[in-house]
């Protein structure tokens, strides 16, 4: 657990630097029409209080490794906007229905609509970019460029593989699958690169932002599968999505990968009809079934422990990476992070 | 870019002993993390095996953009002596050892290479400290395509360039996997003499044998070998399976 002055340090340093990079990220929207159907719509999930967990690691990467926040500002909400632009099109893929504890972008305003405002967050996510020629200079401008494209590319890479697998209804997924799938959906864009265009604006482009994989990837994963954990047990109010969403989505988490590993031939056999079926025709006394067996086979445990131990590898990483580096309040956020992850209940 | 990105030749977090510093100095407690932080953990283990993997992936397509974009022979002839770890093309010319220094002329197609890899003297002894100039990791071919069940053996000439280090060289690699996750178990791929000992400013050979599994699917494999021992020793293999 996090002291409660640590944590409460750390609560306020990311929402200090969420509010400052969702105020830069609004000043960007054009002030122009169509608002109702676009721009208003743009700053909707943003609005909705996200953690600011990617702006917030690459503001603190860079004023660690010598630079400013200010310096980084551009790419921190360049990040902001693409996370929230793969949130809009993740829902509609995943027709989820909450998101942030309310309705999701398709669910109030329509498919059609929401796909549209996401095509539109990417695009505005260019133009930030494009600004760090005036702050940054080419060479640096062009790195942080170059992070950006491997970081879409991957997210999108991972995210194909995700809906793959459940458009197939795969069933004989591994812990080694998912640990491929997450490292590209969700580690390489919430975690690796945020910290490497931090560090490398910050220092210059002095520092080796290859060392912040290792460690970006541990703490990613643990952020998902502490992600995925609240989305079978967490309380809804603070979670902000409907509890049990993956498992009526056929998600392919740890646990339930877990689960399909484990079970008899029988429950699998219904299991994967349970997972065959559509969202819609899966029946609450069915999914209700599916939770039964995740505690028969503890699969929150397991889930929990593999988080566990993701953070502490992250953990011994973080004093690898920034041991040597002078004590700060970045520092310290950076820290904390890790264990937030895991300790988090929202 | 990290798909040009490579790790640190670091043993992964769960494989190691204690953090380098065993309390953190911001007051966190460590309830229930304590243990774990030391303790081996397969999920870990599997994660760091499967970053490097995906990085060597990325090293494999950033040399397909870059062979598109650039005229490697041209850029060669630069100064080798920059190259601090060398896998040379063997006599009967059959590898294509992409281990040329990056020059200008890279940078000028688009920095796709310029951060490729970051091949670095090991602390030599009493060697003067190399510049951190960017060095590409070596890039094998498989001199021919093997169908499931063949074998085929790679002759390596490798050369330790420290004047004063005795380098002993035992190879590892990753398993071999293709763009459709098709995957051939690491072991299928073997090293004679494994370790391969280099006194100082010698050469040496090492054959790198890859015994394709029946039943291996069609595709174009690669996986990641390193030194063990030598941080900067580090090469992509990429082999066709027809």
């Amino acid at each position: 657990m996090l002291s409660t002055d640590i944590q409460e340090q750390f609560l306020t340093r990311l929402g200090a630097y969420r509010d400052l990079s969702l105020k830069t990220l609004i000043d960007l929207i054009p002030d122009r029409e169509p608002k109702k159907y676009l721009y208003d719509l743009v700053t909707l999930y943003p609005k909705r209080g996200g953690k600011g967990f990617r702006p917030g690691l690459c503001l603190a990467a860079c004023n660690i490794y010598g630079g400013t926040t200010g310096e980084a500002m551009n790419s921190a909400i360049a990040l902001e906007l693409f996370h929230n632009a793969f949130l809009v099109h993740d829902d509609i893929e995943d027709e989820s229905d909450d998101r942030r504890g309310s309705p999701t972008m398709h669910a109030a305003h329509g498919i059609p609509i929401a796909i549209n405002v996401g095509d539109a967050m990417n695009v505005l996510s260019i133009k930030p970019l494009m600004h760090n020629i005036f702050t940054l200079g080419p060479g640096l401008t062009w790195q942080v460029f170059s992070e950006i494209e491997h970081m879409v590319l991957e997210s999108v890479e991972g995210q194909a593989m995700e809906l793959g697998w459940r458009q197939d209804n795969l069933c004989d997924l591994k812990e080694d699958d998912y640990l491929r799938m997450i490292l590209k959906k969700t580690c390489w864009y919430t975690c690796i690169h945020p910290l490497r265009i931090g560090a490398i604006i910050g220092s210059g482009g002095a520092a080796d932002p290859d060392v912040f994989n290792r460690f970006g990837y541990y703490l990613g994963a643990a952020f998902q599968i502490q992600d995925d954990l609240l989305n079978l047990i967490g309380d809804q109010d603070k979670y902000g999505k409907e509890i049990c969403g993956d498992v009526l989505e056929g998600k392919r988490t740890l646990m339930l990968i877990h689960l399909l590993n484990t079970c008899s031939p029988r429950e699998k056999q219904q299991l994967e009809a349970y997972l065959a079926k559509k969202r819609t025709l899966r029946t609450p006394d069915e999914t209700e079934w599916v939770m039964k067996m995740m505690k028969k086979y503890d699969c929150i445990a397991y889930g929990r422990r593999n988080a566990q131990n993701l953070a502490g590898a992250a953990l011994k990483e973080f004093y690898t990476v920034f041991g040597h580096m002078p004590d700060s309040e970045d520092k310290q956020f950076i820290e904390s992070m890790i264990l937030y992850m895991i300790n988090r209940d929202y | 870019m990290p798909a040009k990105a490579k790790q640190k030749a670091a043993e992964p977090a769960a494989a190691t002993s204690a953090p380098e510093k065993s309390a953190p100095s911001t007051g966190i407690q460590f309830e229930g993390l304590g243990n774990i932080v030391d303790s081996a953990s397969k999920i870990v283990l599997k994660a760091a095996n499967i970053l490097e993997e995906e990085i060597a992936r990325g090293i494999v397509a950033a040399k397909q953009i870059e062979g598109k974009l650039t005229d490697v022979q041209k850029l060669r002839g630069g100064n080798k002596e920059e190259l601090l770890t060398r896998f040379r093309q063997d006599a009967h010319d059959v590898i294509d050892l992409l281990i040329d220094f990056t020059t200008i002329a890279v940078k000028n197609v688009g920095s796709l290479t310029s951060r490729i890899i970051n091949i670095k003297q090991g602390g030599g002894t009493g060697e003067a400290p190399q510049a951190e100039d960017p060095v590409q990791i070596p890039l094998i071919h498989a001199p021919k395509d093997l169908k499931a069940g063949e074998a085929l053996e790679v002759p390596i000439t490798l050369e330790n360039d420290s004047k004063t280090e005795v380098k002993t060289i035992e190879f590892t690699n990753t398993a071999l996997l293709d763009a459709s996750n098709n995957q051939i178990d690491a072991a299928a791929i073997t090293y004679t003499p494994n370790p391969l000992v280099l006194q100082p400013g010698s050469n040496g050979s090492v054959k790198i044998a890859i015994n394709v599994p029946d039943g291996a699917k069609p595709g174009s494999y690669t996986c990641f070998i390193q030194g063990k021992n030598v941080a900067n020793l580090k090469a992509t293999l990429l082999v066709k399976v027809v």
